[in-house]
């Protein structure tokens, strides 16, 4: 059975092409536009990795993550964040871990973002 | 006679002898006409007979509650300190005293006597006291008839000498006549020796001197002996021989200035007072004058002062323009020569105890530099001068031979000076100014001390002055080249982003006509999917493109080429044209967009209309974009107090909380907040609004009510009105 992966993005856009190349790599995908709706589908869908945007409107990826820590049943999926204001090594599109937070730049190179989800997945 | 009985009779013969004894002495005492008491050594009364009780004038038992040593009657007389030694085994005699009873009833003239004894085995001392009152008032009154005697004969002698007396005051007063007159002739003659004016009498007839005093004669020169026989106008008033005012011009005073000629032929000014008198029937004149030398001589260093501090501050506004240090010596030791008339002047100018430069001069206008350096050749100069510390400009005279000055004797001699100023400035000026040899005056005089020193301290604070300035100016020069690079950067700066955002148009206009291209079936055809993502690509190239002008706008506007294009035009009408355009966007979302513009009677000039157009899209592009529900009103109102029109753009959107809305109107806002950011927006949209409205001399503001709306507002000056 394929992985159950939940985008988060507050732009529609943005998460319309993240479906179609998470999907398109084979996974299942479902759908954020907020940070209080990712806490409530990543608990009621237990999704086994979530690819969270940082920067939103209201709750945003931080708080998200924190949020989910807190719960027994989610504290445990692992989370790439994605940033677009990560520019320190920006020059490579490689995802870096930063404490327990893995962080990808946009605009990612849509072969090294599959990589990374393959990785996080395993 | 029986053994038993002889002694029983010598026991009581004993017995008998014995008592009777005691009480012969006990009576005697007690009826003795001196009066007798026995004080112990604390000082009160074991014994006091009826007689002293008489003499003290008191009872018995107040007589015994007395304390001995510290009686004030007895204090008083001295009696209390005997008293004490008296009890210590002295015995003493005094009297006659004369002393108040007790309580001053009664004046008693008394002698004390003090026995001490020792009364198992107590000190104690008995005291006799004599009343000798009524003898001494014997002696007194004896006294009286004698003293009455006396006077009587007193009177007689008076009497005698009152007779005796106007004789001889006849003698004395004529004998002090004569004192008198001699004292008189006495006084006079010191007075007019010792005045410190010339007295000379002249006689009128003959015109000759027939008197001179001892400073008549000091001042003319000649012995008193000489002068007398001479005519008057031989030494004064020389030239108005047979112009006398009195003797001629019949004047009783005369008061006047003139010069007297000295024994010698020399003139000296004096001022002189003439008075006609007659003397032994005979008219004279006295003449009293001073020698006024002095004076004069003050009143022309007074003169020179003023001359010379006239020069120093002529110098002063030729010096002050000096432009650096040493165009300042050099003029300063020039001028010195011709316009002070400092023959030889030179100036040293010392830097932490170093000598820096030397300036100098003479008359021949030649440079002393070399006999300046020469000067200086001994670095410890200036202490072995003792000039050090000066407060003030100070003088110093160079007495002692140790400096060498080739040829030149005039140090040697003490005509050399050294002037110090107090200067704060990083030179210490040191000004020796040395007199000229040829000049028959051993120094300088004191006025040409003091204008020097003047000079000194002027040139002191000119050099500081010129120091203030050179810093100003480098000061200056730093700030302008700073301000330059600035300009420079800012430039850079905007240049930059201007050039940036071009090359960032370029590649965006390929990507956006390669998608319309795959878009709109130029290259075959396109199923629903690709349709969808193509379609989010050419939204957020355009968004893109959006922002990359935005970024050029802003960029353009904060340079110093960005200026605005003022033209003339109605801002109803182009409010009008902007509102216009986002009616249908409006109601799209479901509400309405309106306006309620007031007649701005005419024309506003002054304004880029791009530019507020600019500013109107923005502002009701954002209306529109935070509004769900409601409507957005756009407001025109004149205000003809300020000469302005005010512009507002009212939304019933999601408003702006407090703390936000400070930071509303910064640059990049809105990319940079962690909460805030809202679709679509470049950060930069209302930063730009009130870039154009500040730079078009207005104000943008905004009042918001978080959950009802908001209300953004801006004001316009109006520069020309005129009726259409």
């Amino acid at each position: 059975m394929s992985k159950k992966i939940l985008i988060v993005d507050d732009e529609e856009d943005v998460l319309a092409v993240l479906e179609k190349r998470v999907s398109g790599a084979g996974y299942q995908v479902i759908k954020a536009n907020s940070g209080l709706d990712a806490v409530a589908k990543a608990k009621k869908e237990l999704p086994d990795l979530i690819i969270l945007d940082v920067l939103m409107p209201g709750m945003d990826g931080g708080d998200v993550a924190s949020t989910l820590k807190q719960d027994d049943a989610t504290k445990g999926i692992p989370i790439i964040f994605l940033s677009c204001l990560y520019t320190k090594k920006d020059e490579t599109d490689e995802g870096h871990l930063i404490g327990e937070n893995f962080f990808v730049s946009k605009p990612y190179k849509p072969d090294e973002f599959l990589d990374i989800i393959r990785d996080r997945l395993e | 006679m029986s053994i038993a009985k002889k002694s029983e009779t010598k026991y009581r013969q004993t017995e008998r002898k014995s008592k009777g004894a005691y009480k012969i002495n006990h009576s005697i005492i007690e009826k003795a006409p001196f009066g007798v008491y026995v004080v112990n050594e604390k000082g009160s009364v074991d014994y006091v007979n009826s007689a002293m009780l008489k003499i003290f004038g008191s009872s018995y038992v107040k007589f015994k509650s007395l304390n001995m040593l510290n009686l004030p009657v007895y204090k008083k007389i001295g009696l209390t300190k005997k008293i004490k030694m008296g009890l210590k085994g002295k015995s003493f005699k005094i009297g006659p005293i004369k002393y108040s009873s007790y309580l001053g009833k009664k004046t008693i003239v008394g002698y004390f006597t003090g026995i001490p004894f020792k009364e198992a085995d107590i000190r104690k001392l008995a005291v006799i006291v004599e009343d000798v009152t009524e003898f001494k008032q014997v002696k007194e009154v004896s006294r009286k008839d004698f003293k009455e005697l006396e006077r009587r004969i007193k009177e007689q002698n008076a009497k005698l000498v009152k007779s005796n007396a106007s004789l001889k005051k006849e003698i004395t007063e004529r004998e002090k006549a004569e004192d008198a007159l001699r004292e008189n002739e006495e006084r006079l003659k010191i007075l007019l020796d010792s005045i410190q004016a010339g007295i000379i009498v002249i006689d009128i007839e003959s015109r000759k001197i027939v008197n001179a005093n001892p400073m008549a004669t000091k001042i003319i020169g000649l012995p008193k002996e000489q002068i007398i026989g001479f005519t008057c106008y031989k030494f004064i008033c020389a030239s108005e021989a047979g112009k006398c005012p009195i003797i001629d011009f019949g004047q009783t005073m005369d008061n006047s200035e003139c010069e007297l000629i000295k024994a010698d032929g020399s003139k000296i000014p004096i001022i002189k007072t003439a008075t006609s008198v007659v003397i032994n029937g005979r008219r004279q004149i006295v003449e009293i004058f001073i020698d006024i030398t002095e004076r004069k001589r003050m009143e022309q260093l007074q003169l020179d002062m003023v001359v010379g501090l006239r020069a120093v501050l002529a110098i002063t506004d030729k010096l002050i323009a000096s432009p650096d240090v040493d165009t300042l010596f050099r003029q300063a030791v020039e001028l010195a020569r011709d316009e002070l008339r400092l023959e030889r002047c030179a100036i040293f100018i010392e830097e932490e105890d170093h000598m820096v430069g030397t300036y100098g001069t003479d008359r021949y206008g030649s440079t002393v530099d070399e006999h300046a350096k020469r000067f200086l050749k001994d670095k410890a100069w200036i202490e072995r001068l003792q000039v050090r510390s000066p407060q003030e400009p100070r003088w110093t005279a160079i007495k002692e031979p140790y400096i060498e000055w080739d040829g030149e004797k005039d140090i040697r001699a003490g005509k050399g000076w050294v002037a110090v100023t107090p200067i704060q400035s990083p030179y210490k000026i040191v000004g020796v100014f040395v007199n000229d040899t040829m000049m028959s005056h051993a120094a300088l005089d004191p006025t040409k001390q003091d204008i020097v020193a003047v000079f000194c301290s002027i040139l002191g604070h000119i050099t500081e002055r010129i120091g203030a300035a050179k810093e100003v100016e480098m000061l200056n020069k730093e700030l302008l080249e700073s301000n330059k690079q600035l300009k420079q950067l800012a430039e850079l700066k905007s240049e930059f982003a201007s050039t940036l955002s071009h090359e960032l148009r370029t590649p965006l206009t390929a990507m956006k006509e390669g998608i319309d291209l795959v878009l709109d079936g130029s290259t075959g055809a396109v199923n629903k999917e690709q349709k969808e993502f193509l379609g989010i690509a050419k939204r957020n190239a355009d968004r893109l493109g959006h922002l990359i002008n935005n970024v050029l706008i802003f960029s353009k506007l904060t340079s110093y080429k960005g200026g605005l294009k003022m033209e003339m035009g109605s801002i109803n009408e182009l409010i009008e044209s902007v509102t216009a355009s986002y009616k249908l966007v409006a109601e799209k979302k479901g509400f309405y967009i309106y306006t309620q513009l007031e007649a701005t009677d005419g024309f506003i000039s002054g304004f880029d209309s791009d530019r507020i157009s600019q500013v109107m899209t923005n502002l009701i592009d954002n209306a529109i974009k935070f509004t769900n529900k409601g409507s957005v009103g756009v407001f025109t109102a004149k205000d003809d107090k300020s000469n302005s029109v005010k512009v507002c753009v009212e939304d019933t959107g999601t408003g702006i909380r407090k703390n936000d809305i400070s930071k509303l109107f910064q640059s990049f806002v809105q990319l940079r907040s962690r909460k805030g950011r809202k679709p679509g927006g470049t950060g930069l949209g209302l930063a730009i609004c009130k870039e154009i409205i500040k730079q078009s001399g207005g104000k943008i503001w905004v009042e918001s009510e978080f959950g009802k709306g908001s209300k953004f507002c801006f004001i316009l000056p109006v520069k020309e009105r005129r009726r259409v």
